[in-house]
C-alpha cells in the first residue's frame, strides 16, 4: 500500500486516500488475502489501472468528491468505529474503475473479474479498541496511511508491519513482544489468516505483504525477509512511474465536439464586399512591394555605375574616394529598399489575404456544440 | 526573418558608415563633387538626355 501510495502521487490527495481506503478495506475483509493480492497482481500494475481510470473520469471524480464533502464535511482520520460506505447512490471510485474494467473485458472478449467485492461489513469493529490498546500501535511511525484506514481499524496495525524488520534485524529477544502480540491479534479474524500466508511460498515475491498485518504480526514472518522489497521490486517503480506519466502524456484529453455552422447569407453579403475591396488592397500592397524592389534594383545598378565611374575616369585620389562613397551609401539605401520589398510581397501580402479570410470566418461561422 | 533583417541592416549600416567616411577623407583631402559631377555629366552626356526626356514629355502632354 506504501508503494501503490508512492505510485499515486499523480492524484488528488483526497482520491489517492479514497482509492487507498477501498484497498486497505478489501484486504481486511478478504477472506483469502493472498488471492487477493495475487488478484490485483502487483503495485505498479495497479497504479496503472488506477491511472487510466483517474484521467478518464477526472471530472467525474471530481464531482464525486465535491459531493462526497458535501456529505462528510469533517473527514474522519481514525474512525473508532467503521461506517458502511457513504454514498451508495453515488457511484464511488471502485464503481467506476470496475465499469471501466467490465467494459475493456468486454471489448477484448475476456472473462470478467471484479476487483472489488461488495461484502457486508464485517463485525471486526467490536475487537477494534483490543488493536488500539496495544503498545505497539502508539509507537506508530507512519501516520499518513493511519488516516486512510476509515472503515477498518485492523489496519491500524501496519506500524507493527514496518516494526517487523527491526525485529528480524535482532532475532533473539525482541521477537518477544511481538510473539506476545500474537495472542490477542488471533482473536481478531484478519489474524486468523496469517498462517496460511505462511505456507504460501508465494509471500516472498509479494511486494504487498508488507501492509498485510497478519503477515507481519506471526512469528514466522520471520522466515520471510524478502517481504520488504527484493531490488528488482525497488527498481521497478521508477522505471514504472515514467512508464505511466508517459501513458498519461500519450492520452489525449477529450475534446469538445464542436461544429461549425456557416451562415450563407452573410457570407455572400460578405463577399460581395470583400472581393472587390480585397483585391484593391491587393494589388496596392504588391504594387509597392514591386516598386520597392524596383528602386532597389534601379539604386543598386547606379551606385555600381557611380563606383566604376570614378575609378575609370578620375586620376585624382581623393576624386576617386567621393565616388566610392557615394557607391557605397548608394548599396546601402539599396539593400534596405530590397530588404522591404521582400518584406512586403512576402509577409504583407499573405498577411493581408489571411486577415480578409479569417475576416469573414469570424464574421459568417459560429462554433455550435455537437450536442446543441 | 528577424535575424535575416538583422543581417541585411546591419550590412546596410556598415555600408552606409563606410560611404560617409569614404567621402570625409575625399572632401579632406582635396575632392570636389562640382568637378565630378561636370565630368559625370560629360562622360555620360546626361544633359542631351535630360533634354531629350524634356522634349519627349512636352509633347505627349
Amino acid at each position: 500500500m506504501a508503494e501503490l501510495s508512492k505510485l499515486l502521487a499523480f492524484m488528488f490527495k483526497e482520491d489517492k486516500e479514497d482509492i487507498l481506503a477501498h484497498y486497505n478495506k478489501l484486504l481486511d475483509e478478504a477472506e483469502d488475502e493472498q488471492a487477493l493480492l495475487e488478484e490485483f497482481g502487483s503495485p505498479t500494475k495497479l497504479a496503472v489501472t488506477i491511472s487510466r481510470t483517474y484521467n478518464r473520469n477526472e471530472r467525474k471524480l471530481s464531482v464525486e468528491a465535491d459531493s462526497k464533502a458535501d456529505v462528510q464535511p469533517a473527514p474522519v482520520v481514525k474512525a473508532p468505529k467503521p461506517e458502511p460506505e457513504p454514498a451508495p447512490e453515488v457511484p464511488s471510485y471502485a464503481d467506476i474503475i470496475e465499469e471501466i474494467r467490465r467494459e475493456k473485458a468486454e471489448e477484448q472478449g475476456i472473462e470478467y473479474k471484479p476487483m472489488f467485492f461488495n461484502e457486508e461489513e464485517t463485525p471486526a469493529v467490536e475487537e477494534a479498541p483490543v488493536v488500539e490498546d496495544a503498545p505497539v500501535v502508539e509507537d506508530a511511525p507512519v501516520v499518513e496511511e493511519a488516516p486512510v484506514v476509515e472503515d477498518a481499524p485492523v489496519v491500524e496495525e501496519t506500524p507493527a508491519v514496518e516494526e517487523a524488520p527491526a525485529d528480524e534485524d535482532a532475532p533473539t529477544d525482541e521477537d518477544a513482544p511481538a510473539d506476545e502480540e500474537a495472542p490477542t491479534d488471533e482473536d481478531t479474524p484478519a489474524v486468523e489468516e496469517a498462517p496460511a500466508d505462511e505456507d504460501t511460498p508465494a509471500d516472498e515475491d509479494a511486494p504487498a505483504d508488507e501492509d498485510t498485518p497478519a503477515d507481519e504480526d506471526t512469528p514466522a514472518d520471520e522466515d520471510a525477509p524478502a517481504v520488504e522489497d527484493t531490488p528488482a521490486d525497488e527498481d521497478a517503480p521508477a522505471d514504472t512511474v515514467v512508464e505511466i506519466f508517459d501513458e498519461l502524456d500519450s492520452i489525449e484529453p477529450d475534446e469538445p465536439a464542436v461544429v461549425y455552422k456557416t451562415n450563407v447569407a452573410l457570407l455572400i453579403l460578405y463577399l460581395i464586399f470583400a472581393i472587390p475591396i480585397g483585391l484593391v488592397l491587393l494589388a496596392a500592397v504588391a504594387a509597392v512591394g514591386l516598386l520597392l524592389l524596383a528602386t532597389a534594383v534601379g539604386t543598386a545598378v547606379l551606385a555600381i555605375e557611380v563606383g566604376g565611374f570614378g575609378i575609370s575616369s578620375f586620376s585624382m585620389f581623393a576624386d576617386i574616394l567621393l565616388c566610392i562613397g557615394v557607391a557605397l551609401i548608394g548599396c546601402a539605401l539599396a539593400l534596405v529598399l530590397l530588404w522591404l520589398g521582400l518584406l512586403v510581397l512576402g509577409r504583407a501580402l499573405p498577411g493581408l489575404f489571411r486577415g480578409i479570410v479569417g475576416l469573414g470566418r469570424k464574421f459568417c461561422v459560429r462554433e455550435v456544440s455537437a450536442n446543441g | 526573418m528577424a535575424k535575416a533583417s538583422k543581417i541585411m541592416l546591419t550590412i546596410a549600416l556598415i555600408a552606409l558608415i563606410l560611404g560617409a567616411l569614404c567621402i570625409l577623407v575625399g572632401i579632406i583631402t582635396g575632392g570636389d563633387f562640382e568637378r565630378v559631377k561636370n565630368v559625370f555629366y560629360a562622360v555620360y552626356d546626361i544633359e542631351n538626355r535630360v533634354n531629350g526626356l524634356n522634349a519627349f514629355f512636352t509633347f505627349i502632354s
